[in-house]
């Protein structure tokens, strides 16, 4: 018998600003959903650990897509035609899209980085449909991120985006996972990392209207890794107290991809949340 | 390391490490296309490093006036002891995050060189934390 890994992938069409995308998503477990959402130039890969974690997959439906321009989501047509520049409302429109074309109810969503930053957005402009956000290695406003470097023709942007984002991560993190991070980075397209860079450096800023999101209908976490120095756990921790309702931790030995660079440690953060969230939906149903 | 080994940032830490990148299997990937010179402040300390597919092929305490090289990457000795620590703190991590958050760490001159080579530099300097910072 073959040995298979619990995760499955497969092919959904979305209308996005950007036409029509087909785009790739893998999803393992059953119950509520939990929608996982990559880092900047990165895809869903980065979630296989946490779609393989029985604890999580017997209560959750977790599922992860592509962007359109990252992994297996091919970009639309024309692309070559066009600076790729990620905008705050096309990646808000991608996620929701993802949502109701795959017909998930309140899902909570977990986001990494740019995906840490943009669940806020999600939580503050569609709280009535997202039933939770956890914000990974987000804050209100990444300053700094947006650089030309990986398009310079003389720099090698594959090899230099994995390896900038290599030292994101903390030394304690195994080595393996680290080098994992590093491979799935080198494969982002030419220009992807930076025009992901573009939405939360450049086009967002949530500064002046976390008291816009409304935690009491759409809970808000954020997790920080003490060893990221693009988000740090203090800008996370600035951005949940400004979001009354919000809850923040910072993660001890971890940097900017905790679910990649150390599944086992990021786990110890992340179940309690899960529980939490659900003794919430318990509450909710009860009431 | 041991107590035995020489301290940073004296000459003979510097041949160490020459060593140890010139027996480095990922170094013999990856270094071959790395030609840099790089040099390393340290408080007022200057060590230049001639670097030649992705070894270090010459060292050059204190470069006198008719040297040139393309990037230097200056701290203070406290700074780079505590980014040769084997678990080095938060923001002591790597080149790119002190320059980031340290203020009295950067890296100067052709940063597009630093950045071009990064892949090998982040090897060599991984090596050089292996070395550690040695003994008083």
């Amino acid at each position: 018998m073959p040995e298979f890994d619990p995760i499955t992938g497969r092919y959904v069409y979305l209308d996005t600003a950007g036409g029509r995308a087909r785009v790739f998503f893998e999803e393992a477990g059953s119950g509520r959903p939990l929608v996982c959402l990559h880092t900047a130039g990165s895809d869903s890969r980065q979630y296989r650990h946490l779609m393989c974690d029985p604890e999580v997959t017997s209560r959750w439906r977790v599922l992860a897509f592509d962007l359109p321009h990252h992994g297996r989501s091919l970009p639309p047509e024309g692309w070559w035609e066009e600076e790729y520049l990620l905008t705050r409302d096309a990646y808000v429109g991608a996620v929701m899209a993802f949502v109701r074309a795959m017909g998930l109810e309140r899902p909570v969503v977990l986001g990494c980085s740019m995906g840490g930053a943009v669940v806020l957005d999600l939580a503050r402009l569609h709280g009535g449909e997202v039933g939770a956000v956890i914000g990974l290695e987000g804050a209100s406003k990444i300053e700094g991120r947006f650089l030309d470097w990986s398009v310079m023709p003389d720099v090698d942007g594959s090899a230099v985006a994995a390896s900038w984002t290599y030292g994101l991560m903390a030394p304690q993190s195994p080595e393996p996972s680290r080098r994992e991070v590093w491979w799935t980075y080198s494969q982002g397209g030419p220009g992807i990392y930076r025009g992901d860079t573009y939405f939360y450096s450049v086009d967002w800023d949530l500064r002046g209207r976390e008291g816009e999101i409304d935690t009491r209908r759409c809970p808000v976490y954020l997790l920080t890794g003490e060893y990221d120095y693009a988000c740090t756990a203090r800008e996370s921790e600035a951005t949940a107290d400004a979001i009354p309702g919000a809850k923040f931790r910072k993660m001890e030995g971890i940097g900017h991809f905790p679910m990649a660079e150390n599944y086992p440690r990021f786990r110890e953060y992340l179940i309690p949340v899960l529980e939490e969230l659900e003794q919430g939906e318990t509450g909710l149903r009860n009431a | 390391m041991t107590a035995s080994q020489p301290r940073f940032p004296r000459r003979e830490w510097f041949e160490t490490l020459r060593e140890v990148v010139a027996a480095d299997a990922e170094m013999g990937v990856i270094g071959r296309w790395c030609d840099l010179d790089l040099a390393l402040a340290v408080d007022d300390e200057l060590v230049l490093l001639l670097v030649r597919a992705g070894r270090i092929a010459g060292i050059v305490p204190e470069p006198d006036l008719g040297a040139s090289w393309g990037v230097t990457l200056r701290g203070t000795l406290e700074d780079w002891r505590t980014f040769l620590q084997p678990v080095p703190p938060p923001f002591y991590t790597d080149v790119l995050a002190m320059n980031s958050r340290v203020p009295s760490f950067g890296i100067e001159g052709d940063r597009r060189a630093f950045v071009r080579h990064l892949r090998a530099l982040g090897r060599m300097f991984d090596l050089a934390r292996r070395l550690g910072a040695g003994s008083a």
